[in-house]
């Protein structure tokens, strides 16, 4: 009897010796969760379509919200257009506070930069899904260096997260149309997916 | 935690021994030679839990069967016996749920639209009773689409039914009455739940025992009428034809610098209410999900509602006295049956520019309580689902677009228009 004690003693000590040892290595490596940035809703596969737009001049767009899971927070270091075409690009991109939580409009879109449009130099999400505060509003400024129509299909977004690089993917559908006419100048939501 | 009893049904098995019911009524009685599919093939179709009077229903019986694709529905004679095929059946566990399984690559080419889906009939029992509820099972293939695509959470899911045999009610809770619009778009409200939910329920006729016993026959390698089961139970007799009904599509809310355009292509799935009289009362009893195989567009829509002319018939049972009224088609897609609703009003918006269009493709249209007029009742109509609905807003002044999603309108299932602010 008294041998199983004895036993049973040792290997709780060892085991408890094991969880110390395992959570000291964790912490002096550093590493925490990386963060996964996603939309805070289920995008409908939506476009934005601009008439009337001229080659090198700034247009940008807004509305969609954007939050994490898993981590403490990511940095978005650049944005691209899926697919594009007519010489179209996404310049900048920034973040900002969601204006529904406050009971404003977000941003629906201009032709002018992020920068007159009220986002700040913000690129940091550090709003978690389902949380009070929803998450942050997502701002796009793009541009098309032709004369024609240009557009982006699906937005790819970079991010970092403790140092892992990683992309998130939006049904977005840019586009930028040259004159008035809506012929030929459409995009297909339902191949945004 | 429920428990799966009795009939493990494979269905093969089961089809081969309908199949037989079938070959016996035509006066050719025959032994199956069934295999048993490959266990991976079945999926669950169904989920829920069977009531009687907000109770769980120990032992009770919940039977699948399969009715014909619309387009056999359709054009059947009148007078034409329609053979139904049943495909699994469970016995409720101690706590009333119940599962229902089934291989809906091996279900006849007959019974399976051109997208494999499956339109099922579950009747659930207890000793005296039975209530019934349709829905239209699709192959995981087809509810994965939008997971495919990268889009996450809507896709289609599996029912999971809560049926009560003795007060009359049934809904899905994926598809809560509470959710449902009236006429209007109003939300109903867990107040008018229960009155949404009615569905048919009435003395326990043959037909449950009798697929039962067919799926027995299946598995046991005995033909149905080794067992002794009565094949017309299994039927259904096509009856007359109701075409041109209107199907409430969708609501378009806007203002008049900001019109709508709704297009809908071939690939919208339309699930529509189907209508089941029983004792001289008519009651909703589930829906069924068709595609229509046609696109339509219209333009320049301000507060209107928008709608479609779809095609019903009647059919008959053989067992008992009921009459089905069942979709089989469409008449006319976006029928010019404009009329006027209330600018319903979100709160989630965006400013948007004059000179720009947005254009949305929503997952999931609305369940409108009073979406089709069959006649003596209205049943619901549901749009979406599949990826052809499309809603477009153009810009000719500084408007606002908003949502009913806190999310925005980019993932709302509904949104309006109105006048911009001024600043």
């Amino acid at each position: 009897m008294t041998r199983l004690r004895a036993a049973a003693v040792a290997t709780v000590a060892l085991v408890a010796v094991a969880m110390v040892g395992v959570s000291l290595a964790a912490s002096l490596a550093g590493k925490r969760t990386p963060a996964t940035l996603r939309a805070a809703g289920k995008i409908n596969p939506t476009a934005e379509l601009i008439d009337n737009t001229r080659p090198g001049h700034k247009y940008s767009t807004g509305g969609v919200l954007l939050c994490i899971v898993g981590g403490r927070r990511v940095e978005i270091t650049g944005a691209e257009a899926e697919r594009s075409s007519g010489g179209f690009a996404i310049t900048d991109w920034a973040v900002r506070p969601n204006p529904w939580a406050r009971g404003k409009d977000a941003y629906g879109g201009a032709r002018r930069g992020l920068d007159e449009a009220g986002f700040g130099g913000s690129n940091v999400v550090d709003v978690r899904c389902g949380s009070r505060r929803t998450g942050v509003e997502l701002g796009l400024e793009f541009e098309k260096s032709s004369r024609g129509h240009a557009r982006g299909m699906t937005v790819l977004l970079h991010y970092t997260s403790e140092g892992d690089e990683r992309v998130a993917r939006l049904p977005l559908g840019l586009g930028l149309c040259a004159g008035r006419s809506a012929a030929g100048c459409d995009i297909d939501v339902h191949s945004l997916g | 935690m429920h428990v799966r009893t009795t009939v493990a049904l494979a269905t093969t098995a089961a089809l081969t021994a309908a199949g037989a019911v079938a070959l016996a009524n035509s006066g050719v009685v025959t032994t199956p030679t069934a295999a048993a599919p490959p266990a991976h093939d079945r999926q669950q179709i169904a989920s829920g839990v069977l009531r009687a009077n907000g109770k769980p229903v120990r032992a009770g019986d919940v039977v699948a069967i399969a009715w014909p694709k619309a387009a056999v529905l359709a054009q059947a004679r009148r007078g034409e016996r329609i053979p139904l095929l049943p495909i699994d059946a469970a016995r409720t566990g101690g706590d009333g749920r119940f599962t229902i399984e089934a291989d809906l690559s091996a279900v006849p080419a007959r019974y399976r639209d051109h997208q494999g889906r499956v339109a099922i009939e579950l009747v659930a029992a207890d000793r005296q009773r039975e209530l019934r509820w349709n829905f239209t099972a699709a192959p995981r293939a087809t509810t994965d689409w939008r997971a495919a695509a990268g889009v996450t959470g809507s896709a289609p899911v599996v029912p999971d039914l809560v049926l009560d045999v003795a007060r009359g009610r049934a809904w899905d809770r994926h598809d809560d009455p509470a959710r449902w619009a009236d006429r209007r778009g109003k939300v109903l409200g867990a107040s008018r739940r229960a009155q949404a939910a009615a569905a048919p329920a009435q003395r326990r006729s043959r037909q449950v025992g009798t697929a039962v016993h067919t799926l027995q026959a299946g598995s046991d390698d005995k033909t149905a009428i080794d067992v002794g089961v009565e094949p017309m139970c299994l039927s259904a007799l096509a009856g007359g034809s109701l075409k041109n009904r209107k199907e409430h599509f969708l609501n378009v809310y806007a203002w008049k610098f900001a019109k709508g355009t709704v297009w809908q292509r071939y690939s919208v799935e339309h699930t529509l209410g189907i209508g089941y009289q029983s004792g001289g009362s008519w009651s909703m009893s589930g829906t069924s999900t068709l595609s229509f195989g046609a696109s339509a567009g219209q333009g320049r829509i301000v507060n209107s509602s928008v709608w479609n002319r779809v095609n019903y018939r009647d059919f008959y049972t053989y067992c008992g006295t009921g009459r089905y009224r069942r979709p089989v088609g469409y008449y006319d897609l976006l029928s010019n049956d404009w009329a006027y609703v209330y600018h319903a009003r979100f709160r989630n918006c965006v400013t948007k520019l004059r000179g720009s269009r947005w254009v949305t493709s929503s997952a999931k249209n609305r369940t409108y309580r009073y979406g089709t007029d069959i006649g003596p009742i209205r049943v619901t109509a549901q749009s979406g689902y599949g990826s052809g609905t499309e809603l477009r807003f153009n810009f000719r002044r500084k408007s606002r677009l908003c949502g009913n999603s806190r999310y925005g309108p980019a993932s709302s299932s509904q949104v309006e228009t109105r006048r911009g602010r001024r600043r």
